[in-house]
């Protein structure tokens, strides 16, 4: 069935919208007008600057407002909001008090008392910048000169505030391997999910055209990357008709914002995706065109596992003849299910094996799991069945595209888990089936097959060069490296067969010990090297420091922004410096820039930063100094190749993605036809990678690998183990599940903590965070609304206030991130609350290295 | 004829409560007295539960009780002007909470103290700027609320541009610009092509505690009851 | 003034006292619209100062003045979850040390609508 882009919009009974794309976009046309009148309006004294807000990983445009010199607010650019935020949130308007911020770092300060722990007060003493650039370089230097892997540079919020291209550039001057970001806090499981499936990450669902949107642990009006788009997009898609089910074990403000909230008991999701999977499977509603273009699902798979390959290493389907043929062969009629005996071995097609391996995954089974209805089981594949549309195309500027609007999208709540990337990749498969990838109103995948190393067995590493362990035998796909494994290792190296012992970290911008589980643990590892901290407020891991260099904020610097694209859109953007209203004379990129001339790496740096940010047009040249702005005006201009002064005055420049690019680009171009890779519905890799992990832990007599766990982990289709974490299977004390969130009112480090507005402003049911019960739960636990309790799991305890509430499952409970600050540094207020993340267990995702931070079960009892 | 209402979508809003922060940041909040509060509540029972988000300022009444208490005592204080926002002159206010008592919506905040944001720190410059919209001139034992950042709308006023009150974020009331999902929208309900005449007809709008009659110029498109 | 108001209240008092000697009367009720015109006409004293805490004018009207119990105003169960009142995350109040409750607004109404008892600040008239 064919349907215009017009036929469709008045078939959608869509009426002139107040808000929506179009009339936002007569907004911007209109603003755009006025602006230069009203700013010339504009009183003496006062300044509008555009910027870029870095307060969390939206990167929204924004507007502050100076009055001689002082940011009297911050407004959202309307400019960008035809490209990506058309608000902010309240961190964003409250931005100016993370700078005006009388607790902030000013001075560079030296440790004078040796012990470090939680509770000892480090006794800082001021120093000069010069005292401090060459405590740090003699250390640096000391390092390089004996083993420069031995320094370990960790970021997490520092790679929104300069780039990680300045670190990379940095440390591969200096020659570690060992930088560290903290992606496995956030969503490398769904990243990883996606690489080992598509051979690319990140994806987005196609809200302008979707009518059924599932959001499995996804919430974007609390927390979530591309939630500044997410928001007004799913708003407007439900102003339009289309159906939003938010599956997740809380009550949300995504669920709260939703059609319907299915109570998903924390962990199940797997088992439910494989359930819906094989209703439609059993059913026949699933787009098999899809999955015989575009996936392995006809590839023959052998009992051991693996593929059944020709002599030329292609891939091999059954043809309707009885014959094998190339999986790629324009001739052949696959099979897309069965098993076939060839020389004398029994093969089935990969999508048998999926069929073989869901076979228990029945309404009840999940009922049983997952505590939904199997009604609903059945109801919603019938749904998703309906609103999928299957053989439909959607002409849009004149092209057609395959018309699937149906999207099941998921991000931390089904990742930050020890099977995060078979939950992730349960969701991709059933995206496959049906055939909503790439499609219009569908799941549009990012470059597929960019990356065709991802879809290769891994080496398993052995003895691991990285502190991190990444791409070792411990993790061995764990392409964003693992922040959490660092300190385990730095306490103890040869525990996993590190060969040196770290003596140096520099933590840029990131709190560690408020974006790891089991954090007390994190500890050890810091107190055992010499610590560097650059950040702008005392944070936790400042306790363990023994230098601290105080950094310029997101209104004090100068940066070639991240940004965010959406679907039809995307743009490049700076922010620049407003004020510097503690005169602080360093930042992240001067610090960096400073390091490597102290230690005589200049050059070696600038090559590096020429590769790390691919220039092309201006690079950065060797034999000169660069101050940040310039450093910034260099890369605007390579990239977008306008003029600085048009950067200074926009902040930004954007286009729109036309038809073509969003929805041909990608699988259309990367795993169709001959000679290309297919989208792994079977993830036959990950045998051969759980094979080199049984081979190196045999070789090197390894002792701290459970093979049995990672073959459960390794298995190539996501399987019902993958809903039974460490902590379900062996906690059988602990009645609970313990889950974590976000909140929109803060971010996950804790430099909102001190904000002065958002601890009063906002309502004091959120200048603290709250045990959420269900309400019969706390009454049969005899615990009151507002009364304190004490969460017991098998690595720590949490104290709290109760919230009596509906909105969770009775067999849960939940506590946001963002409070319970402990850092001696700052004052009593920022304190209020429990700092979950000392009683999460952590099983990290033995495929992503990801952190897990929802798989904990506890007890709960009145304190 | 000009009268200037605002528009809440509570199905669009999703409770963020940006509007509430920036509001704090643009007007100077002092701790215990916000002028834009939200109000978030939960209804039915596990797992059939739903969530309202419901932010209130100043409901700018066309026949604001307030005015009618505070001249009732004789002090005068409180003044409705030609475009329909309600203003305190912080000069005139002897603290008698009478406009506290009377307000439907309970809108009057009062002041027992001005306190600084950071306690026990150095002021930030933020709060050492000396030149002060009267309306962001706070001070102790006074009563304060939304003034539909009237230091903003005035600017319009003055420079012969109210046609843009609303279209521009420079005359718009900061809490209406900030959402994210467009959940609140500032105009002129006396022109009937506006964004917010049109919304409140689409959308039916309607306003809240229209029994006190006192007409107010703040719309609601409402999700649940009891208002 | 102050002589009026003692003489309003003993009178009541007068009442109680001659209520409770024989066999029980029913009290005579408050005419609220006279004795609020005589506010209003200054016959009745309640007070100089303009202020909410009691033995001010408000209380002293309201609650000296028309008898209205303080339960009457005061909910101490406070507003309704679903209940839209801007201050309510202020309630209960601590009025010295002691629990203050909500007050709905609903019933200032009966009163101080137009043509109730009381001068009108809710321009609408009652049914």
């Amino acid at each position: 069935m064919k349907v215009s882009r017009r036929g469709f919009m008045k078939g959608m009974g869509a009426v002139a919208s107040m808000t929506g794309i179009d009339s936002m976009m007569a907004k911007c046309a209109f603003a755009a007008e006025q602006a230069k009148a009203a700013a010339a309006m504009q009183p003496a004294g006062v300044m509008m600057v555009k910027s870029t807000c870095v307060q969390c990983v939206n990167f929204c445009g924004i507007e502050a407002k100076l009055d001689n010199g002082v940011i009297k607010a911050i407004y959202p650019d309307k400019m960008r909001a035809q490209y990506y935020n058309w608000g902010i949130c309240p961190k964003g308007a409250t931005g100016l008090f993370n700078t005006y911020n009388p607790y902030r770092l000013k001075k560079p300060l030296k440790r004078t008392n040796p012990n470090k722990g939680m509770n000892e007060d480090p006794k800082w003493v001021e120093i000069s910048w010069e005292e401090a650039f060459q405590t740090l370089t003699d250390k640096l230097a000391k390092v390089k000169a004996d083993n420069p892997d031995k320094l370990v540079w960790h970021h997490g919020h520092g790679k929104y505030l300069i780039g990680d291209q300045f670190p990379k550039a940095f440390v591969a001057a200096f020659g570690t391997r060992n930088l560290v970001h903290r992606t496995t806090t956030c969503e490398a499981a769904r990243h990883v999910a996606d690489e080992n499936t598509w051979g690319g990450h990140g994806h987005l669902p196609d809200l302008e055209y979707t009518n059924l949107y599932l959001s499995f642990g996804s919430n974007p009006f609390e927390g979530e990357q591309w939630s500044r788009w997410l928001d007004h997009a799913i708003v407007d898609g439900k102003e339009r008709g289309m159906k939003m089910i938010v599956i997740e074990p809380r009550f949300s403000q995504a669920a709260a914002m939703a059609d319907e909230w299915i109570p998903m008991r924390p962990g199940k999701d797997v088992v439910f995706i494989l359930a819906l999977a094989k209703q439609l499977i059993d059913n026949k509603t699933i787009d098999t065109d899809f999955l015989m273009t575009y996936t392995n699902a006809p590839q023959l798979v052998g009992d051991d596992g693996r593929l059944l390959k020709g002599a030329d290493g292609r891939p091999l389907v059954m043809d309707v003849s009885g014959a094998t043929k190339a999986y790629d062969d324009p001739a052949a009629k696959a099979q897309l299910t069965g098993s076939y005996t060839v020389d004398d071995k029994v093969y089935h097609t990969a999508f048998q094996a999926l069929v073989d391996d869901i076979k228990d995954m029945t309404p009840q089974y999940a009922e049983e799991v997952c505590g939904v209805p199997a009604a609903r089981v059945i109801s919603l594949a019938k749904e998703i069945a309906t609103a999928a549309r299957f053989g439909s195309t959607l002409v849009i500027d004149g092209q057609p595209v395959r018309y699937r609007p149906v999207a099941s999208y998921t991000f931390r709540g089904l990742s930050a888990k020890e099977f995060g990337v078979q939950n992730n990749r349960a969701n991709l498969i059933l995206n496959m089936l049906i055939g909503s990838m790439d499609a219009a109103g569908g799941l549009l995948l990012g470059h597929a097959m960019g990356h065709l190393e991802f879809l290769e067995p891994s080496k398993c590493e052995y003895p691991p060069k990285r502190v991190d362990l990444a791409k070792s035998v411990y993790y061995p796909h764990a392409t964003h490296e693992c922040c959490q494994q660092v300190q385990y290792t730095v306490n103890d190296p040869k525990v996993y067969g590190l060969g040196y012992q770290p003596e140096v970290q520099i933590f840029y911008a990131t709190n560690r010990p408020f974006s790891t589980s089991d954090a007390i643990k994190q500890q050890d590892g810091m107190k055992k090297t010499w610590n560097c901290v650059i950040d702008i407020t005392m944070t936790e891991t400042t306790q363990f420091a023994d230098l601290v260099l105080p950094d310029r904020t997101y209104l004090e610097s100068w940066h070639f922004s991240p940004t965010r694209s959406t679907p039809g859109t995307k743009h490049s953007a700076i922010r620049q410096p407003m004020v510097n209203v503690y005169n602080i004379p360093y930042e992240g990129m001067s610090i960096l820039w400073e390091l490597n001339k102290r230690l005589g790496l200049r050059d070696a740096y600038v090559d590096a930063l020429n590769k790390k940010w691919g220039l092309k047009k201006v690079t950065f040249q060797k034999g000169r100094d660069y101050t940040s702005k310039e450093m910034v005006e260099v890369l605007w201009q390579d990239k977008t190749g306008k003029p600085f002064d048009y950067a200074m005055l926009n902040a930004f420049v954007g286009k729109k993605i036309n038809v073509k690019d969003r929805y041909l680009h990608s699988i259309e171009k990367g795993c169709k036809g001959p000679g290309k890779q297919r989208i792994k519905l079977y993830a036959d890799h990950l045998v051969d990678s759980y094979a080199n992990v049984v081979e190196t832990v045999k070789a090197n007599d390894i002792k701290n690998i459970d093979l049995e766990q990672y073959r459960i982990a390794y298995l190539p289709l996501p399987s019902k183990e993958h809903a039974f974490p460490t902590p379900h299977r062996e906690a059988k004390d602990y009645p609970l599940y313990l889950i974590t969130h976000k909140r929109i009112y803060r971010n996950q480090s804790g430099y909102m903590a001190e904000n002065a507005i958002l601890n009063q402003a906002l309502g004091a049911d959120v200048a603290e965070n709250h045990i959420a019960v269900n309400t019969a739960t706390g009454k049969a636990l005899g615990l009151k609304d507002g009364a304190m309790a004490v969460i017991e799991t098998r690595v720590g305890k949490a104290k709290g206030k109760v919230k009596l509430t509906e909105g969770i499952r009775p067999d849960t409970i939940a506590v946001s991130y963002h409070y319970g600050q402990w850092s001696l540094g700052m004052p009593d207020y920022a304190k209020k609350g429990i700092w979950i993340n000392q009683a999460l267990e952590l099983h990290p995702d033995r495929i992503a290295g990801m952190n897990s931070f929802n798989d904990t079960k506890c007890k709960l009892t009145k304190a | 004829m000009t009268k200037f209402v605002r528009v809440i979508d509570t199905e669009r809003c999703f409770g963020c409560r940006s509007c509430v922060a920036a509001c704090a940041v643009e007007n100077h909040f002092t701790p215990d007295a916000p002028w834009n509060v939200m109000m978030e509540y939960e209804t039915g029972t596990y797992p059939n539960v739903a969530r309202n988000f419901v932010t209130m300022n100043c409901q700018h009444c066309e026949e604001p009780p307030c005015k009618a208490a505070c001249d009732a005592a004789g002090f005068k204080a409180i003044s409705k002007n030609e475009f329909g926002v309600v203003l305190i002159d912080y000069e005139k206010c002897k603290g008698c909470k009478y406009c506290v008592a009377t307000c439907p919506y309970g809108v009057p905040q009062f002041n027992d103290k001005v306190a600084q944001l950071y306690p026990g720190k150095e002021k930030t410059a933020y709060e050492t700027v000396e030149k002060r919209h009267p309306t962001h001139a706070k001070r102790a034992n006074v009563v304060e609320k939304c003034t539909f950042c009237w230091h903003k709308l005035e600017k319009a006023v003055q420079s012969g541009q109210i046609g843009l009150i609303g279209k521009v974020p420079e005359f718009t009331p900061t809490c209406d610009l900030v959402c994210p999902v467009g959940a609140r929208i500032f105009g002129d309900i006396d022109d009937p092509n506006s964004t917010v005449s049109q919304y409140i007809a689409r959308k039916r709008a309607t306003q809240i505690k229209k029994e006190f009659g006192t007409k107010p110029q703040v719309y609601y498109v409402l999700k649940g009851g009891e208002y | 003034m102050r002589k009026l108001l003692i003489v309003g209240i003993s009178f009541m008092a007068a009442f109680a006292i001659s209520a409770q000697a024989a066999e029980p009367k029913l009290a005579k009720p408050v005419n609220l619209e006279k004795v609020g015109k005589a506010i209003r006409d200054g016959k009745l004293y309640v007070g100089k100062h303009y202020a909410m805490p009691e033995k001010n004018r408000f209380h002293n009207i309201h609650d000296t003045g028309l008898g209205l119990p303080c339960n009457g105003c005061h909910n101490k169960a406070g507003y309704p979850d679903n209940y839209l009142f801007l201050r309510k995350a202020e309630f209960p109040l601590q009025v010295d040390d002691e629990d203050v409750g909500a007050v709905h607004r609903a019933k200032c109404l009966a009163c101080h609508s137009k043509g109730g008892a009381g001068r009108t600040f809710y321009n609408i008239t009652q049914k």
